[in-house]
């Protein structure tokens, strides 16, 4: 079998992460190379521009590309972004190869990845996509060998293309930039319709991408969107009269460019991102409102904290804002790998995009909820630009949050809805599983539950670094110094009477303690919490527990 | 044994028509039941179809109506049931539940309420609050986290700006030609048009409803994904006003 590899290389002038990343590419790729059985051949093709060279001497220089998108349209910033149909034609003579792969030059590959190709095209699949998996986002002191044995996160997306020589044949050209929103989307709906045999392996570690930087979110490249646009608006046409509507109306997302051709219009409508109802009387901001969100445990202060963030004069706060995805959400995240809820989840995205179109120009939507980091983070991390996001990371003495659950009985044995808001270290899917027999009573589970809860932080922040995160402790922004130095990292206004905004306004929850009856020392939370340090001291994933509460390694 | 479809009734959604397309193609009581006070004196209870004989409840295909709940479901445990709910833009459904209630005030000679009025005595959320209870499901705060998650789940997730792309494949899947059903109430004929609704009515009726609005985005993605699922084409929504504008 004959693979022909076309990445689109940059050199010199791109940015240096972007360099980065392709060194790391080149050098996975060299080594997947070095893997190939006997019956395979792959040769890996360099696209670039003719004056960004690549120093790589076992690739196939294609110095091919002699325009941009910037020879086809006017740019408020000028980025010179190949077109993706370029691309395909560095491909070369469709005679010569059986198989072409087609990734983005940050797209590393694992050494068995071109046997997996052969592998699955051998099986009869003339087209697939294989999603990436997205691991931890440093670059200096991780290794290839680190990177790629990383177990990292599902990557939702479409970043490495398969399909045979017959169906690059029958690809429509389409001028789509790369680096923006579509492009994808074009590849993936051509080999659906053209395949016989299309299939989607979304589970696999078969590539990877160090970090989540989600570029094409950037609104700088709304322009380039824009022509995405026009260039999908276009090749919809050509796909329906080549296919039929009924067919190409069953893509995914291709519904605005169905209705604008219907309509005879350009495609009017923004991106799936922002707000889309019925009758299109919503508002419809181009420029998503800012949106702030807290990871924490519950009983941290969050509370606290939205009534001390909605009296800032730019922020509407709100806690555990419906929906608040507790209940059947939480169970499934408990006991079901996080992607088989991921798609269902996103209704989560079209509550919060039905009240940000409702919020005020220039306020700041804001909602402290715990279930932030249990049950929608991911989806919103996923649908919104990252660099609207801040996540308050907020801590309470750890003593003080666990003696709390105690005295409200959380993770406790009588049947209060505890169970729709917490996820038990028991269950299959905690991020510090703990087994029964390790679990001796119930500060056990608590401790365990803080500490997913820390962990889930952490590994949502590794994967979101362009996300605003701000660490707060409910012991200092219960003060004047500590509350002003929030609104000011959150960059909102600071409430006039802040002092008197502070006073007496943390919820205690004193009736519900006191209706449970469960009275515990804090002296006792302290001995039990140093216990279980003791007991777990040579887990690594309670170092982030340990280090951020700022506990002594026992 | 074939489905059972539940066929839950949130009011002023559509479900006349979709009752009225059933009651031309299947024996009324015997093949489906609609629950209201539709053609009797008053609505069927659980206790009135648990009186019916093992055979009768065999037969029939669909429950629907306003008094529509999951208990139902208990009745039938032999039966896969198919959940099939439509929802409709909350703006447009408040308007015509307004100008429906003018319609039957005005009929019995009773004094036509303003709209301030209706709204005023109109529950917060009133979708929201008639699938909870539909779904037994009324704990006030997680409501609508707790309705979504049973959304998902369901055979059929609907607008009713789709019901002409969705009613087809509900009525073909219940062994019924899948014909595009006629409206019912949406010519203007039997229900007169007391008010049109404006794109400030809009706003304001969506203001003091969040989460039936919030509802109604998400029921647009399920709705996408039962369209999906079931291989429908989706139909271009044609841009017509919103509610009863005249014209």
């Amino acid at each position: 079998m004959r693979i022909r590899h076309v990445i689109p290389t940059v050199g010199p002038s791109a940015p240096a992460e972007l360099v980065q990343a392709q060194e790391l590419t080149l050098r996975s790729v060299e080594r997947a190379l070095r893997c190939v059985g006997d019956g395979v051949e792959v040769e890996v093709r360099a696209v670039r521009f003719r004056d960004e060279p690549i120093d790589c001497e076992w690739v196939t220089d294609c110095p091919t590309l002699d325009r941009s998108v910037l020879d086809l349209g006017e740019f408020e910033v000028t980025r010179r972004l190949p077109l993706l149909s370029d691309v395909l034609a560095a491909l070369g003579d469709p005679s010569d190869y059986d198989v072409a792969v087609v990734t983005n030059v940050d797209i590393a590959v694992q050494p068995l990845f071109y046997e997996l190709v052969a592998e699955i095209a051998d099986e009869g699949h003339d087209a697939f996509s294989i999603t990436r998996r997205t691991v931890q986002p440093r670059f200096r002191g991780s290794s290839l060998a680190r990177f790629s044995t990383a177990e990292g996160t599902v990557h939702p997306g479409h970043d490495c293309f398969v399909m045979s020589s017959e169906i690059v044949e029958r690809l429509i050209p389409c001028d789509v930039a790369l680096g923006v929103r579509w492009v994808a989307r074009t590849l993936l709906w051509q080999l659906q319709l053209n395949a016989e045999n299309y299939r989607n392996f979304g589970d696999l570690h078969a590539t990877f991408h160090v970090g989540d930087d989600r570029v094409w979110t950037n609104p700088k490249l709304a322009d380039y969107e824009k022509w995405n646009e026009s260039q999908v608006l276009a090749l919809a046409r050509e796909l329906v009269a080549r296919f039929g509507r009924a067919r190409v109306s069953r893509l995914l997302s291709v519904g605005r460019f169905l209705d604008a051709i219907d309509a005879g219009t350009e495609v009017s409508a923004p991106p799936a991102r922002t707000a889309t109802v019925a009758y299109g009387t919503l508002p419809q901001a181009r420029v998503e409102p800012r949106m702030v969100f807290s990871a924490n445990s519950g009983r941290a202060g969050s509370g606290y904290l939205a009534s001390l963030l909605d009296e800032s004069r730019t922020v509407s706060a709100g806690h555990e804002r419906p929906p608040q995805m507790t209940g059947a959400w939480t169970r499934r995240i408990a006991y079901e790998p996080r992607m088989a809820s991921y798609t269902d989840r996103l209704v989560k995205v079209d509550a919060l995009r039905s009240e940000v179109a409702r919020i005020p120009p220039g306020r700041v939507y804001a909602d402290t909820s715990h279930m932030f980091v249990k049950t929608f983070a991911d989806v919103v991390f996923d649908e919104f630009a990252h660099d609207r996001l801040s996540v308050v990371v907020l801590r309470r003495d750890p003593v003080d949050v666990a003696r709390s659950f105690f005295q409200l009985d959380f993770l406790g044995p009588r049947p209060l809805p505890w169970y729709d808001w917490m996820i038990p270290p028991t269950v299959p899917e905690s991020a510090f599983p703990l087994s029964l027999d390790e679990v001796d009573d119930q500060f056990d589970l608590i401790f365990g539950y803080l500490v997913d809860i820390e962990n889930r932080t952490s590994r949502l922040r590794e994967l979101a670094p362009a996300v605003t995160w701000v660490d707060a402790r409910l012991e200092e922004i219960t003060q004047a110094d500590g509350a002003r130095a929030l609104f000011e990292a959150l960059d909102v206004a600071v409430p006039r009477n802040l002092e008197q905004t502070i006073a007496g306004r943390v919820n205690l929850k004193e009736r519900a303690k006191s209706k449970v009856e469960q009275p515990v020392s804090r002296g006792h939370v302290e001995e039990r919490l140093g216990e279980f340090l003791a007991r777990h001291r040579d887990r690594r994933d309670l170092a982030a527990f340990v280090r951020n509460h700022h506990l002594e390694a026992p | 044994m074939t489905h059972l479809y539940f066929l839950y009734h949130v009011p002023k959604t559509g479900g006349q028509t979709i009752r009225d397309h059933l009651d031309q193609h299947l024996v009324r009581d015997l093949d489906f039941l609609h629950l209201g006070p539709w053609g009797r004196p008053a609505a069927l209870t659980i206790e009135s179809v648990a009186s019916l004989s093992p055979a009768e409840r065999d037969r029939l295909r669909s429950l629907g109506g306003h008094p529509l709940t999951r208990d139902f479901a208990e009745l039938f445990p032999e039966r896969t049931i198919r959940e099939v709910v439509f929802i409709r833009e909350p703006a447009a459904r408040m308007v015509s539940h307004y100008n429906f209630r003018c319609t039957m005030r005005a009929r019995d000679g009773a004094p036509v309420p303003s709209f301030e009025e209706f709204l005023s005595e109109a529950s917060d959320n009133p979708i929201t609050g008639f699938l909870g209870k539909c779904l037994g499901l009324t704990a006030r705060k997680s409501q609508l986290s707790a309705i979504l998650a049973e959304l998902v789940g369901m055979w059929m997730v609907g607008t009713t700006e789709s019901m002409d792309a969705l009613a087809p494949a509900l009525f073909g899947a219940m062994g019924l030609e899948p014909a595009v059903p006629e409206r019912s109430n949406a010519t203007g004929v039997t229900i007169e048009r007391h008010l049109t609704l404006t794109a400030d009515l809009a706003d304001m009726i969506r203001a003091g409803s969040p989460e039936d609005v919030a509802l109604y985005e998400a029921c647009r993605r399920l709705e996408a994904r039962t369209m999906e699922r079931l291989g429908i084409t989706p139909k271009p929504t044609p841009l017509r006003p919103v509610g009863f504008a005249p014209g």
